[in-house]
């Protein structure tokens, strides 16, 4: 069994954009040049997540790339991905998730729904199976104590984390996404603390997030917890060929990659 | 020839229909329901939980279809649940009846150490040669996504392995119908190849 080595790409009115802290959203460039990219780079999965908010949601897109809705893009995305890719964003029923399959999804990522209907994640683990859905939380600091925050909603949540994932895994969900709004864009590491925590209080696969500056925090990681999955947004973005150098860094540090 | 892709609307049909494209398939039928037309390659995409597949499948006599293409010793190709399906029993949810095309239950992975689901980069143990798997090197790997595997009956409809605490099939075949476990159409190229090498089966 190979470590997966995952790219997470954002969404956003249009574009293809990379996040800091959730907050600061930089424009990238165009929304499928990127999965094709990847592709050629015979990448082990990509997640991609639209995070364009309010009523600009499903929105027509006005930028410069002239790629469509979300939707649009995932269908013209997935044409030449042969790799297997998460889409999420705005799934909200069962219908919802329907489309997203249809247009290309192998797997589908939720998150605002896990706190505002929860119920729907059983739903799509019966008709869909749990190994094609991901939970995705997302996590901040508030007085030096961790709590769950959701960017679509802009709230923070009170649950006790660790109780709420064994929760999503009972209800269902295949894997946990799980990213630091904190560490997210700053390249200072993964906050392992976290990502460890949460590890050991589930018994599905965790795909840990946010904070990976250099090649040193993916193995960083994988020294001190063991993983079946790593994932990173900008460190993709910004260094060339960085798929490929950071899987030969990680297979010369003796880790099981594909 | 004649390809058909089962859709149940359950699965990730678009990545099969991608898959096809890439490979210069163009033209297929997409089949929802009982049909008398014939198919010389049949293909069910794999997404989606047992029973609810199954659900679809007698509403919409699909079974009827499969199975009669089995008579007619035409090509089947299942991927994962796609796979699955052609089973006695499975037990994913509750008990449910499958298409008995292949003798065994669709049972979850007996594992203590690995977490479930399985998901993820492992490797195809080739353990018998056919057609299907002449320009694959063994031990290449493809990408598996599931918590149930077929424990198929009997050893001789076995093509491929994969270790995942222990060996699990990864490739069946009976007469002229296929399946696998790990998803090909997302597999890369050695995905692609196999989805090919089906293809040009005659």
């Amino acid at each position: 069994m190979k470590i997966r080595l995952i790219p997470i790409l954002f969404y956003k009115n249009g574009n293809l954009v990379r996040s800091e802290n959730f907050d600061i959203h930089q424009i990238l460039g165009d929304p499928v040049t990127q999965v094709k990219r990847y592709n050629s780079w015979d990448i082990d999965e990509i997640i991609y997540i639209n995070i364009s908010n309010g009523k600009n949601f499903e929105q027509k897109n006005k930028s410069f790339f002239n790629k469509g809705s979300f939707q649009e893009v995932m269908s013209i995305a997935s044409k030449e991905c042969f790799s297997p890719i998460v889409f999420g964003g705005g799934i909200n029923n069962l219908e919802d998730a329907k489309k997203y399959f249809q247009n290309g999804a192998d797997k589908i990522s939720i998150n605002s729904l896990l706190f505002n209907n929860i119920d729907k994640l059983n739903e799509f683990a019966n008709v869909f199976g749990s190994q094609s859905i991901i939970a995705s939380i997302d996590v901040k600091k508030i007085n030096n104590q961790y709590k769950m925050y959701s960017a679509k909603n802009n709230m923070i949540y009170d649950h006790d984390i660790l109780k709420f994932v064994k929760d999503i895994e009972k209800r269902g969900a295949g894997e946990i996404l799980l990213n630091s709004v904190d560490k997210d864009g700053m390249g200072e590491g993964y906050d392992i603390n976290l990502i460890k925590a949460v590890n050991d209080a589930i018994s599905i696969p965790l795909i840990p997030c946010g904070g990976v500056g250099k090649f040193d925090h993916f193995s960083d990681l994988l020294s001190q917890i063991e993983l079946s999955a790593i994932a990173a947004g900008n460190i993709f973005n910004f260094t060339e060929r960085s798929y490929e150098k950071i899987k030969q860094f990680l297979k010369d540090k003796k880790y099981n990659f594909r | 020839m004649q390809i058909g892709i089962i859709n149940t609307k359950t699965s990730n049909i678009k990545s099969v229909i991608n898959a096809l494209n890439y490979l210069g398939y163009k033209k297929f039928k997409l089949i929802t329901e009982f049909t008398d037309e014939k198919f010389t390659h049949l293909i069910m995409p794999g997404n989606g939980n047992y029973k609810s597949n199954m659900d679809i499948i007698y509403k919409n006599k699909l079974d009827k279809l499969i199975i009669k293409h089995y008579e007619d010793n035409k090509f089947f190709f299942g991927i994962c649940v796609g796979m699955q399906i052609l089973s006695t029993y499975g037990f994913e949810t509750k008990k449910e009846k499958g298409l008995n095309i292949i003798e065994g239950d669709v049972i979850k992975i007996p594992t203590k150490s690995l977490r479930l689901p399985h998901i993820g980069w492992n490797e195809l143990c080739i353990t018998k040669k056919d057609i299907i798997t002449k320009d694959i090197n063994n031990m290449s790997s493809f990408y598996f996504l599931h918590s149930y595997y077929f424990d198929i009956k009997n050893k001789i409809d076995l093509i491929g392995t994969v270790l995942f605490d222990k060996n699990l099939p990864a490739i069946i075949k009976k007469n002229n119908f296929y399946g696998v476990q790990f998803h090909a159409e997302k597999s890369q190229y050695n995905g692609l190849k196999l989805i090919d090498k089906f293809l040009k089966l005659r």
